[in-house]
């Protein structure tokens, strides 16, 4: 017996509406009987169970798609929509037959422009879009060498049910996004669902990436066996970031934003730290139009100069190819069902909403006519651009709208109202009907297109969000054939083989790994720092007045370098990632005008005094300043971490936003919870990274900075020989602040002795916290790193530089901790300052010598 | 009317720019009224990279790249054309409603908004007092010419290559280029074809004044599309109909498709000097014609 929708309580899709899990009569579908039974039997107790658990995950993985810049997270339902395979079977030849239709209509545009001069295309819809590349025009083929490649590489159209039948609310083209969300929908679902997924039958998807991966590389120009492909993103604020480095990290390939690309002599070259190399294909996320200042459009940030000249000779292949987004030209929808017929002689299996093109005189005066019934759409999609629901206007809004369409009548269509079927979605409490938009996705092979036989679904209360992407909860698609039935669940392929296997590290990148790696150190050496003193004040709490404050004065002097004075303008410590050679000099500044301040706590008292130096954003280098430089640094480059790597991350985020929100005494507790998970992440990357040049870069960063702040902290508590008496109390929380206490108490047990401390912490190489330790690692670090040219000065010598003082104090420990009667240890003061500046040369030469990144800029004569 | 033209642009960096990327659109075409002798374009330094070809619109435009680091930058094109007089040809004289018919797909993108010329209801309302129903073309654009010679103000420095063309309206000043997109939007909000037209105008100096070398300048006016296809130069700068002096470059949408030299620079910042030198002179002729620029 089957379910009946009685039995799901609450559901009900409405009599006029087509219910994807029920038919007209109430019986559930034959597809969906299983997976009904297996979660709505329990009354939604599972269901709720398995959300949660996504969720977790979800967050766990970092997801993130901004809506139309809203900054939400992903959302995902649990439960999966249907389609049977007969139902796919037919999806499929449709839309092959139209990808078909629109590939010869982008050939033409950029090729012969038959069908545009024989009046086939919306002419003025077509000459005026941004996609209509002048510059392209004539190229009438995309990509190198005798074959003729597809523009279409990557094809996605959004479908729905409605009371038509299937139908295409609109054809992806351009930058076809979605695909990577299907497969971490799938991950993430079928992990909820393993066994049910099997016992129905689930057609896997990840067989479709190998194919992409595969089509890439086919890409390359002719003559090229090895081909370097990249994934070419705007850049972290990009809504679909999240995706461009999930693909990377999923098909192996180098993610690069443009400023990483270079032209040379009509080739593109990835800047990389082991200097220019060749790139051959480029998966483009890129808006077309803003990918050349010099031939398109000259105020875009995220275009390569030269890239249109290297395309146009057929050095590179671009994917999908330059201009491909005209086919998404709103217009095309009024005039496709001909031209399905005129340009491939066949009869259209899909059709799309009814659609009037205002260029069309014909087409104007009927959708003048019924206005107030129709969905007005620009010509072209755009985040810019907005649709209009007829039936919602006022009577003054739709006189505002014809003036529009009566003032440039060939960038606007009018659109039937379709009505969305509806699929069952949990909302946290109940299973309930929701509009249901499915987004397929489809991939050029030499035997035709490959589609991915799943894909992702939005869902909403509001068939228009759905329908116009903006906004929605996602689903998991499954393709149920009974001949993929299997007892036992086959997990997804989550992570392919790399198959760049040149895969290289941009200078950008590897310049954000090496202050991922100096803020990384910059919060685990504060919070210890700061909690050390906090202790021992707490213990010892006489230490507060003893002559005069003399420890809190040293104390905070000490912890004051470490996280830097606070700056005069409220935020400026904000501003940006650190990246840019600028900020990079000033922070320079701001260290050396740490090292020289005497002040205190800034006149404030000692728990307030700790707080400021954990949560004011105002210093340099507070932990709440270092801690958002690590994340946004982590965020642009993370496809270069685990997933592992990334739940921690995601936790240190939340612990970033715990401090801000914390009442000030809670602070301290925070933080302490914080070291925790800075000690996963520090955790993870040592043991679970490969060591190539990104975690190199990562671990100089690291390393430079635990062994400057450890030279400024003894400088600032040892050097100057602290008032008699206090000095095992200062002594003791240096070696606490430096994690070493535990070994000092069990090689010494008597008073801590300067000289035994000094040893412990500059020189004793088996010691992770001494600064010897830290030169050690250097060392081998940078001989690891790719041989900088032209360069008069080798990063390998500056480390020399740096560990042969180091060599000869540690054998004169005594005279270096030597004072005379002034009280201030000269041989000590002479071999940290010496350290500092070694350490200090050594970064500005690092950064010089592979990061420095030169701007450019568009000009243009009168 | 036979012209040898030089137009040099060079660009002088404080610190040396390490890479630039360019384009130009310097080269000379024919047409039915201009024969191109010869043309030559040099670059100094000499590019590490260079590519001439044909842009969609027929005009002759050169990428090139100089791929290290460099002081200055210094383009040269030298042209010698051979210019026959023009005279609006009859079906100029034809009611304008009749030109608006066209549908060939080359008119169609010259007849309606591009970036740099928005049809703006200003421009419609501006367009129409001289464009009453039923009259000839030619006596409707020239008048339009003629207002907008005598309605707006020729100021250099009021405008600059970016200054939308609202802002032009708003205040009536601007120069050659602002003046050719206020004639191309009015065209156009009409229903007409009309294309930007980059070029040359030689400048005559008062009488008993030497010319000075490079003292001319690269000049812009429009011109419209008749009911046969052929075209007709509009100078609203001049006030000028179907002139003989002026030499065409090239021609697009607007400004945009024709930037005479354009790129990207990567420097480490530093001072650039920009300095255009335009020098338009008559081989084999001297006489002194009684028009102006």
């Amino acid at each position: 017996m089957s379910l009946s929708r009685l039995e799901i309580r609450g559901y009900d899709a409405g009599p006029d509406e087509r219910d994807e899990m029920f038919d007209a009569t109430g019986d559930i579908r034959e597809a969906w009987d299983t997976l009904g039974r297996a979660l709505f039997a329990d009354d939604g107790l599972s269901l709720a169970r398995h959300a949660a658990r996504i969720r977790r995950r979800l967050v766990g993985h970092g997801t993130t798609f901004q809506i139309h810049g809203t900054g939400e997270s992903w959302d995902l339902d649990p439960i999966p929509l249907l389609i049977d395979s007969s139902d796919w079977a037919m999806l499929r030849a449709g839309l092959d037959q139209r990808v078909r239709a629109l590939e010869a209509i982008v050939a033409d545009i950029f090729g012969p422009q038959r069908l545009l001069a024989a009046g086939l295309l919306p002419t003025d819809a077509i000459v005026t879009d941004r996609n209509y590349l002048r510059p392209c025009l004539g190229t009438g083929r995309q990509g190198p060498g005798t074959a003729t490649l597809p523009h279409l590489t990557l094809y996605a159209a959004d479908l729905a049910r409605s009371q038509n039948g299937i139908t295409v609310l609109s054809d992806r083209t351009e930058a076809p996004i979605g695909a990577g969300y299907a497969l971490e929908n799938r991950d993430l679902v079928s992990g909820a669902f393993a066994d049910l997924a099997a016992r129905l039958g689930t057609v896997p998807i990840a067989r479709w990436f190998i194919g992409l991966r595969d089509a890439l590389a086919q890409r390359a120009p002719s003559g090229v066996d090895d081909p370097r492909i990249v994934i070419l993103t705007p850049g972290t604020s990009d809504p679909a970031y999240f995706e461009q480095s999930y693909l990377a990290r999923t098909l192996g390939f180098t993610l690069v934003e443009p400023a990483d690309l270079t032209v040379r002599a009509g080739r593109v070259f990835l800047k990389s730290v082991t200097g220019l190399e060749p790139v051959h294909v480029i998966l483009r996320w890129v808006p077309s139009y803003l990918t050349d200042p010099v031939e398109l459009r000259g105020d875009s940030t995220v275009g390569v100069p030269g890239l249109v000249e290297a395309w146009r000779r057929g050095s590179v292949s671009i994917v999908n190819a330059l201009g491909s987004g005209i086919a998404e030209n709103q217009a095309l929808l009024a005039c496709l069902g001909g031209l399905i017929a005129e340009v491939l002689g066949e009869e259209p299996i899909l059709s799309s909403p009814q659609t009037w093109w205002c260029g069309d005189p014909v087409g104007r005066s009927h959708v003048l006519a019924n206005l107030g019934q129709l969905i007005i759409k620009p010509v072209e999609r755009g985040p810019d651009r907005h649709s209009w629901f007829g039936p919602n206007l006022s009577v003054g809004a739709l006189q505002t709208l014809r003036n529009q369409i009566e003032a440039a009548p060939h960038r606007y269509i009018g659109q039937e109202q379709v009505t969305l079927s509806t699929a069952p979605c949990f909302d946290g409490e109940a299973v309930r009907p929701r509009h249901a938009v499915l987004r397929v996705f489809g991939l050029a092979q030499p035997s035709g297109y490959v589609w991915l036989e799943g894909g992702l679904t939005r869902s909403s209360e509001r068939p228009e969000e759905v329908a116009l992407a903006t906004g929605g909860i996602s689903k998991d698609t499954w393709i149920i054939d009974p001949s993929h039935r299997r007892p036992v669940a086959v997990s997804p392929l989550r992570v392919l083989p790399q198959v760049d296997l040149r895969a290289s590290v941009s200078s950008r990148a590897a310049e954000t790994m090496y202050w991922i790696g100096r803020n990384l150190e910059r919060s685990e050496a504060l919070i210890r720092s700061v909690r050390a003193a906090e202790r021992e004040v707490d213990q010892w709490h006489e230490l507060r007045d003893e002559a005069d404050g003399s420890w809190m004065l040293t104390m905070s002097d000490a912890l004051d370098a470490l996280a830097g004075p606070p700056n005069p303008a409220p935020g400026a410590a904000e501003t940006g990632i650190e990246s840019e050679p600028v900020e990079t000099s000033q922070r320079c500044d701001a260290v050396t005008a740490a090292g020289k301040s005497r002040r205190g706590f800034s006149g404030t008292g000692l728990e307030s005094g700790f707080a400021s130096l954990l949560v004011d954003t105002r210093r340099p280098r507070s932990l709440t300043t270092s801690l958002g430089f690590l994340l946004s640094g982590a965020r642009s480059v993370r496809e270069l971490f685990s997933t592992d790597t990334w739940r921690v991350l995601s936790e240190l985020a939340e612990r970033r936003s715990e401090l801000e929100r914390a009442e000030p005494g809670e602070i301290l507790d925070t933080a302490a919870a914080t070291l925790t998970s800075l000690s996963a992440v520090s955790g993870l990357l040592g043991e679970s990274m490969v060591r190539d040049p990104g975690w190199r870069f990562l671990d100089v960063g690291r390393r430079i900075e635990r062994a400057l702040l450890l030279a400024w902290t003894l400088e600032r508590t040892v050097v100057r020989v602290p008032v008699p008496g206090l000095a095992p109390a200062v002594y003791e929380t240096v070696l606490a602040g430096w994690d070493s206490l535990v070994a000092y108490r069990r090689r010494h047990r008597s008073d801590i002795e300067p000289a035994t401390l000094v040893t412990l912490l500059a020189f004793d190489r088996s010691n992770p916290r001494s600064i010897s330790f830290q030169v050690d690692a250097l060392a081998a670090d940078v001989a690891a790193l790719p041989v900088l040219t032209g360069g008069s000065e080798s990063v390998v010598g500056l480390v020399a530089n740096i560990m042969a003082p180091l060599e000869s104090g540690r054998t004169h420990v005594d005279a270096l901790v030597h004072h005379g009667d002034d009280g201030y240890r000269e041989g000590l003061g002479a071999l940290l300052s010496q350290l500092v500046d070694g350490l200090t040369l050594l970064g500005e030469r690092i950064e010089l010598g592979y990061f420095v990144q030169v701007q450019g800029a568009s000009y243009g004569t009168g | 009317m036979k012209y040898r033209i030089v137009h040099r642009t060079t660009y002088e960096y404080g610190l040396p720019a390490t890479m630039c990327f360019n384009l130009a659109h310097l080269g000379v075409r024919s047409t039915p009224v201009q024969r191109v002798e010869s043309t030559d374009l040099s670059i100094l330094p000499t590019p590490d990279d260079r590519l001439d070809r044909v842009d969609p619109f027929g005009n002759e435009t050169t990428y090139f790249a100089i791929e290290r680091p460099h002081s200055a930058l210094e383009v040269t094109a030298v042209h010698t054309v051979d210019r026959c007089a023009s005279s609006p040809p009859p079906s100029a004289s034809s009611r304008w409603e009749e030109a608006t018919l066209t549908t060939a797909l080359a008119d169609r993108e010259l007849m309606l908004a591009s970036p740099h010329v928005p049809l703006l209801a200003e421009l419609k309302a501006y367009a129409e007092t001289s464009f009453s129903p039923g009259r000839p073309l030619l006596e409707a654009a020239a008048e339009l010419v003629s207002r907008i010679f005598h309605d707006f103000v020729y100021q250099p420095g009021f405008t600059t290559v970016s200054t939308p063309l609202g802002e032009v309206l708003e205040h009536r000043r601007g120069v050659c280029q602002d003046f050719a997109h206020v004639a191309l939007g009015c065209l156009r909000s009409v229903g007409l074809a009309a294309r930007y037209v980059s070029g040359y105008l030689e400048t005559i100096p008062p009488p008993g004044v030497d010319k000075v070398f490079g003292a001319d300048a690269s000049h812009a006016w429009c011109a419209v599309r008749l009911a046969d296809g052929r075209w007709l130069d509009l100078d609203p700068t001049n006030d000028q109909v179907a002139p003989s002096t002026h030499v065409t470059l090239g021609w697009g949408r607007d400004y945009g498709d024709v930037v005479p030299l354009k790129g990207v620079v990567f420097s480490a910042g530093g001072s650039t000097d920009l300095a255009v030198q335009v020098d338009v002179a008559r081989i084999g002729d001297d006489r002194v014609p009684d028009v102006g620029g």
